[in-house]
């Protein structure tokens, strides 16, 4: 049973549009920041890079620092190693 | 019809991915968009840290005090390693090819935050899967949720 309050999908078409625009980016750029930024969490707004670190809790910090929320920022760990996980 | 796609950014192999929102009572205020890893073998679909704090925005020290959730458990992942996970209510929403939404309730695990799982990706596991037909046809790189 679905709640009566959840929110309607019908006004959504901005979080999916937002949603493509963010892994658009990275397909387009995660070779060129992989190669500055290598085994780091990236943080980017507004296409730009705003922080990056190799720990997601200074990641955070360095985003607070700039007053960013961060749910405002595209945030992504580059690697050109990944572990093997098996998930 | 709700069509994933193969992560072209990931450093040893296409990985299967699909857009979806999420919906937690109590902690978002809407929809929020994540991009869930397609993982058949996981039970259920879970957060890992980049995405619940980056992504979805729970607050980092939140989730760093189990006593703050009411539901949690440890799970173990194939290699054995155990991580502690807090259980909530979460509602899916699909957006099929043709336009078409469809939203899904369901559980959602959140892990605790922990060096091993910063970089992880989200999963979305078997409690989602099992409302569709799950197709991934590898040499053509199409995902398909029917």
């Amino acid at each position: 049973v679905l709640r009566t309050d959840v929110p309607s999908l019908d006004d959504t078409d901005d979080l999916w549009e937002r949603a493509e625009q963010e892994d658009a980016f990275w397909s387009q750029h995660y070779q060129t920041l992989l190669a500055k930024y290598p085994e780091q969490f990236v943080a980017v707004v507004d296409g730009k890079v705003v922080a990056a670190s190799t720990d997601l809790q200074a990641l955070l910090q360095l985003l607070r620092a700039q007053r960013i929320e961060p749910t405002q920022a595209w945030t992504r760990f580059l690697t050109a190693h990944p572990e093997r996980v098996i998930l | 019809v709700i069509s994933g796609f193969f992560d072209p950014t990931a450093a040893t192999w296409p990985a299967p991915q699909v857009r979806v929102l999420v919906y937690l009572p109590g902690i978002t205020r809407g929809w929020v968009a994540v991009t869930l890893l397609l993982d058949t073998g996981a039970m259920s679909t879970c957060l890992h840290p980049r995405d619940a704090i980056f992504t979805i925005g729970i607050d980092a020290q939140l989730l760093s005090e189990p006593q703050q959730w009411p539901y949690h458990q440890r799970h173990g992942g194939v290699g054995g390693q155990e991580m502690l996970y807090y259980q909530v209510p979460a509602y899916y929403g699909f957006r099929h090819d043709d336009g078409r939404r469809q939203v899904i309730q369901a559980g959602l695990d959140i892990a605790q935050p922990h060096d091993s799982n910063q970089a992880l990706p989200s999963l979305l596991g078997r409690n989602v899967l099992e409302h569709f037909r799950v197709i991934v046809d590898g040499p053509a790189r199409q995902i398909t949720l029917a």
